[in-house]
């Protein structure tokens, strides 16, 4: 075997894996087997716990793996990973320390002696990294009733190693002392879980956030100790959720833990209180990596520090005070100044209540024929163009309706070629209004749209052109896809009136 | 009172040593082993720990008790010789697993509690 997993997250999987190959690299096959069987009864779906398990024998005399230390066992069981820790102190020799957990965690994990439920679901969470939920469990009982002599002695257990334990444990928080000088001096109090002690430390500090980590301090350690309190007085140790799992971990100075807490807390009920807490344990946690303690935002720019880049191109201006084909110029219409934002009633697509670009997903045989680029050698579909447009069509009339358009997308008359039908686009290359592609079919077939996109571009102005326009205009849409339909008649705003 | 554990002392000197190493968690229970089955059948067990040497008759001759009244219980063989167990050695005894002689509280733990995880 080689070193000892270093740096690396003893709690992780990959870590969990390599210890069972290192323990039946040893020889202590039943060991690993049932580390991994209680990292799999942890996380049932996780695919590498089965595949390790499965393949143990082979994987294990394949390779060297890290040796095992009892930091990595203690650190297992801070996390409730009582039965891997279990199966590093039966398979692994740890002095003294390891003799001892042995004995702690041979007579947590045994069988209760009666079958009760209470019991069996207790036994059931201490195999399944359910230590906090048994230990909850088990105050539950001993409020409801008294404890049998068992029970107590595995409350007794529990409380030990989920508190006392924890709290003497050195503290694993990352803080960076180079980062700056308040998280230098935060450091101590911080591996001494005194959070009082880190207000203090964060005051006798020359920083600009030195205020502010130490009353976000305060503000938590009065958290702590209130939550503490109500717990006492109810006769309680500690819950499995809300404020009072959050001030356990404050208790223990995890941060990252109470700050998880508190933000799921947040996602079910928007409590003042709670988000106060939370940017005090964030900025807590900024401060301890060097960061500053609130998170600034980006300035914003000074007026004329850069170019304007909306602003309408000569071509724009020349389209806009063009006529048009319902009379009078665009500016009548609203488009005299093409960047501004423009009123709802003016925007054609906005009339339609799109936020932004939509794509309407079409059925999936359509688009795989499109993205695949596959259709040349597959027969036609047998559904028609039209059948293709009404379909799509649906939705946008119906919402066009409430705006005036009778029927948004009604198929018109051609306008050059009488065998094409009339496009509309917008002059600007980059702002289509709605395109269908269909798949690359021969040209004897109507083509079958897969796809509708809908580009909002509410400031461009619009214009009418043909199919050989088209295909000037826009040749990356002809070349690869010589079907594409543009489907535009919704917006044809001084070219023609929608009917 | 902890939990009732069933040790079938074949070697007849074991029982001793496994009661006091085994106290902190389990209540151990040492019958002859031609009474097991009535053992086992009368009361409830966490388990049962057989410690006997595989090559002896009276062994081979637990078979059958062990594993035909309690099939919800999970069988431990204590065996000087546990790794070299092989699945067979373990079928024929009726046994779920091996733990090497002499059994530590860890040991017999960890074995019920992966018997648990398996189910």
């Amino acid at each position: 075997m080689s070193d000892t997993l270093g740096s690396v997250n003893p709690s992780s999987p990959e870590s969990i894996i390599a210890s069972a190959r290192a323990l039946a690299a040893m020889g202590s096959h039943h060991e690993a087997e049932c580390m991994l069987r209680g990292a799999l009864a942890r996380q049932p779906a996780h695919g590498p716990f089965r595949l390790a398990l499965m393949g143990l024998s082979v994987d294990a005399a394949a390779g060297s793996w890290p040796a095992l230390s009892i930091l990595q066992v203690e650190q297992w069981i801070r996390d409730g990973m009582l039965v891997e820790a279990l199966a590093a102190l039966s398979g692994c020799s740890f002095g003294e320390d390891g003799q001892r957990w042995a004995l702690f965690l041979g007579e947590l994990l045994a069988p209760p002696p009666d079958a009760g439920h209470d019991h069996h679901a207790v036994h059931q969470s201490l195999l399944r990294g359910g230590a906090s939920v048994a230990m909850a469990t088990l105050e539950d009982m001993s409020r409801a009733a008294t404890l049998s002599p068992w029970a107590q002695r595995r409350l007794q257990l529990l409380r030990w190693m989920l508190i006392d334990n924890a709290q003497s444990a050195t503290c694993d928080s990352q803080v960076d002392v180079r980062a700056s000088a308040l998280a230098k001096a935060l450091f101590d109090p911080l591996e001494a879980r005194d959070l009082t002690g880190m207000a203090k430390a964060a005051r006798s500090v020359e920083h600009p956030d030195a205020e502010s980590t130490a009353q976000a301090l305060d503000r938590l350690a009065k958290e702590a100790q209130t939550q503490g309190d109500a717990a006492s007085a109810d006769k309680r140790t500690v819950q499995h959720i809300g404020r009072a799992a959050a001030a356990m971990q404050l208790h223990m100075t995890s941060f990252e833990s109470a700050r998880a807490v508190y933000e799921q807390m947040l996602t079910k009920a928007a409590e003042p209180e709670v988000a106060q807490l939370l940017v005090a344990v964030q900025g807590v946690e900024r401060v301890l990596i060097g960061r500053p303690f609130t998170q600034r935002s980006l300035s914003v720019p000074k007026p004329g520090r850069f170019e304007d880049v909306t602003a309408p191109n000569p071509e724009q201006r020349a389209l806009a005070s063009a006529p048009s084909a319902i009379g009078g110029t665009r500016e009548g219409l609203g488009f005299d100044d093409v960047t501004r934002v423009a009123a709802s009633a003016e925007i054609p697509l906005a009339a339609f209540g799109d936020e932004e670009t939509r794509s309407i997903a079409l059925p999936v045989s359509e688009s795989e024929t499109d993205s695949q680029g596959a259709a040349d050698s597959r027969p036609p579909p047998e559904r028609t163009f039209g059948d293709d447009v009404t379909t799509t069509r649906a939705p946008i009339a119906t919402r066009g309706r409430d705006v005036g358009f009778d029927d948004v997308t009604t198929t018109r008359p051609p306008i050059s070629t009488p065998a094409s039908p009339t496009f509309v686009t917008e002059d600007t290359q980059d702002a289509l209004l709605a395109t269908m592609d269909g798949p690359t079919i021969p040209d004897a077939h109507p083509p079958s749209p897969a796809h509708v996109t809908i580009v909002k571009n509410t400031t461009a102005p619009l214009g009418v052109i043909t199919e050989d326009d088209l295909a000037q205009k826009e040749p990356a849409l002809e070349r690869p896809n010589r079907n594409s339909v543009i489907v535009a008649a919704i917006v044809s705003v001084g070219a023609e009136e929608p009917k | 009172m902890n939990a009732r554990l069933l040790y079938v002392d074949a070697s007849g000197n074991s029982w001793k040593s496994a009661e006091a190493a085994l106290a902190d968690g389990y209540a151990v229970v040492d019958v002859p082993p031609d009474q097991l089955g009535t053992r086992l059948a009368a009361q409830d067990y966490v388990a049962v720990l057989l410690d006997l040497d595989l090559a002896t008759a009276q062994g081979q001759a637990m078979q059958a008790p062990i594993s035909v009244p309690k099939v919800s219980t999970p069988v431990v063989l204590v065996t000087e010789r546990a790794r070299q167990c092989s699945a067979d050695d373990l079928r024929q005894h009726g046994a779920d697993c091996a733990i090497p002689k002499p059994a530590t509280l860890a040991q017999v733990t960890l074995a019920i509690a992966e018997w648990h995880l398996r189910r």
